[in-house]
């Protein structure tokens, strides 16, 4: 469930630096960190290493905080950030995911424990092959995806997020989930082929 | 959730036989959402090394406008070096030769050779000696160039060879579509089979073909002699020895880290290179047996890399070897 960071509230005001109102970037890291991470792990994937996104994206916001002059909210912001950055992430990751596969455990995020391994496997294979439907989307399908069915934000909020009106939203989330399902299909074939 | 988003029921929110599409969205939708989230520890490692100044990497973070910027400005840097170096070659290595008619006498003269490379392609210029007569009936002198040695390259249009490849550049790293880049690299090849970013173009082509997964092409085109004039960075380096170890072709892996680790320099680096160089290594050894010399690396590694990205796995493989009977 979206927690109230991804609601648009603005970030309290800390020590003060440039303009009176500016947010620091203690205050935007103590109310979006969590936020963010969470953005970067379902962004990136079972793959991806969210540490490092979440990393990567505060080192950017910390240089370019004073250039965030407030005309959109800071979740805004943040997402737009974070889905770049875990853009570049899962595109390096791929070009040398065939290392991933030779390494045992390496990028093995979630590994299993004696109590209901069963189970943690199975959920662990359901959210590989989740993955592997989206990894066949767009960039743009992929985001609107995961703000409206991982976050769970509504129609306005996953526009607001994506800097869209929500008419067009509407019509790019109903484009998207017909391609996640579609390829979702195509990847329960080649799973039972393989 | 209001009236006018009534068509857009989340798959969770979906009441309906398990075996349809949506209900089995919704169930891999679940599985997603209960990934585990990072550890308040992570968070404030996190912040301590943002606090710490930790830097992203040299190109990463710039804006999207500055990095095509900086590519650009690459890619003209190589156009104008290469266009300067075949114009020299074609002046001072393939001199032009100039076949003597038997009915006239004709030398090329030796122009200003500043003036030469400032306009380039321009003929030798072929000038009658005083005493020679001209004849309206004798045949063009036939000028032509010295076979070379090696094929030139081509700089007939670098400016609209270079947009063939930022397209192709943009297309594999922008709309993230390798396989339009292939297609793209495709036509670059047929247009300018020998042009002035061809090496360029083979990397965009080596990094299209590992985004499609094609383990077996990209080793191919790392593993032609002439690919990249036989000299391979070390990012290509390891990537060679990650791809060749992918293969079971462990030898020739462990032969390539080793190359690699040479090439960087100083024992103790803690760059992101040798850390992929001494993890690699460890790991291929241990594909072949060589047990000592993998525990060594791994060992290096812990040492060198205490926090590195394998630092979890490499204790994990330590503690591993140590129960070993």
């Amino acid at each position: 469930m979206a927690p109230s960071a991804t609601r648009g509230a603005r970030p309290a005001t800390g020590e003060p630096s440039g303009s009176p109102r500016a947010p620091t970037f203690a205050s935007v890291y103590a109310q979006h960190a969590a936020t963010v991470a969470r953005w970067a792990a379902r962004l990136g994937g079972p793959t991806a290493d969210a540490e490092d996104i979440t990393q990567e994206v505060f080192v950017i916001v910390n240089r370019r905080l004073a250039e965030f002059r407030g005309d959109a909210r800071v979740s805004t912001w943040l997402f737009g950030i974070t889905a770049k950055v875990a853009a570049n992430e899962r595109r390096r990751r791929k070009l040398r995911q065939w290392w991933f596969r030779l390494v045992p455990g390496a990028g093995d995020d979630a590994p299993a424990h004696a109590d209901g391994a069963l189970e943690q496997l199975e959920q662990r294979e359901r959210r590989v092959l989740f993955y592997e439907a989206l990894d066949r989307l767009t960039e743009r399908h992929r985001r609107a995806l995961v703000l409206f069915e991982l976050e769970e934000l509504s129609v306005d909020e996953v526009a607001a997020h994506l800097g869209l009106r929500p008419g067009t939203t509407r019509v790019l989330l109903h484009r998207a989930r017909a391609a996640f399902l579609k390829s979702m299909v195509e990847c329960e074939l080649q799973k039972e082929l393989r | 959730m209001s009236g006018h988003e009534e068509d857009l029921v989340r798959w969770r929110e979906t009441s309906m036989d398990p075996s349809a599409l949506p209900a089995r969205a919704a169930d891999l939708v679940e599985a997603a959402q209960a990934a585990p989230a990072l550890s308040a520890e992570a968070l404030a490692r996190v912040h301590m090394n943002v606090a710490g100044g930790a830097r992203a990497s040299r190109l990463r973070g710039l804006p999207l406008g500055l990095r095509l910027a900086t590519l650009a400005a690459l890619l003209l840097a190589s156009v104008a070096t290469a266009s300067g170096a075949v114009t020299l070659w074609r002046r001072y290595v393939a001199a032009p030769v100039v076949e003597e008619l038997p009915t006239s006498v004709h030398h090329v003269r030796k122009t200003n050779a500043v003036a030469e490379v400032l306009t380039p392609g321009a003929a030798p210029v072929i000038e009658p000696l005083p005493e020679a007569v001209p004849e309206p009936a004798t045949p063009e002198p036939r000028v032509h160039h010295a076979p070379a040695r090696h094929a030139p390259v081509e700089v007939a249009d670098p400016a609209s060879e270079a947009k063939v490849l930022s397209d192709a550049l943009a297309e594999l790293r922008q709309a993230h579509d390798p396989r339009g880049a292939l297609a793209l690299l495709d036509e670059y090849t047929k247009a300018y089979p020998r042009g002035v970013l061809a090496s360029e173009a083979r990397s965009a082509r080596l990094e299209a073909m590992l985004a499609l997964d094609d383990r077996r092409g990209a080793l191919a085109l790392l593993d032609e002699r002439t690919t990249f004039a036989g000299r391979l960075g070390a990012e290509q380096l390891l990537t060679r020895a990650e791809l060749r170890a992918s293969v079971g072709r462990y030898a020739d892996a462990v032969a390539d880290f080793d190359r690699a680790l040479a090439t960087i320099p100083g024992s103790t680096t803690t760059s992101p290179d040798a850390e992929r160089a001494l993890y690699g290594r460890a790991v291929t050894l241990g594909h072949l047996g060589r047990d000592d010399r993998a525990r060594a690396d791994l060992e290096a590694y812990r040492r060198r890399f205490p926090t590195g990205k394998h630092a979890a796995e490499v204790t994990r493989l330590l503690a591993g070897a140590d129960h070993r009977p």
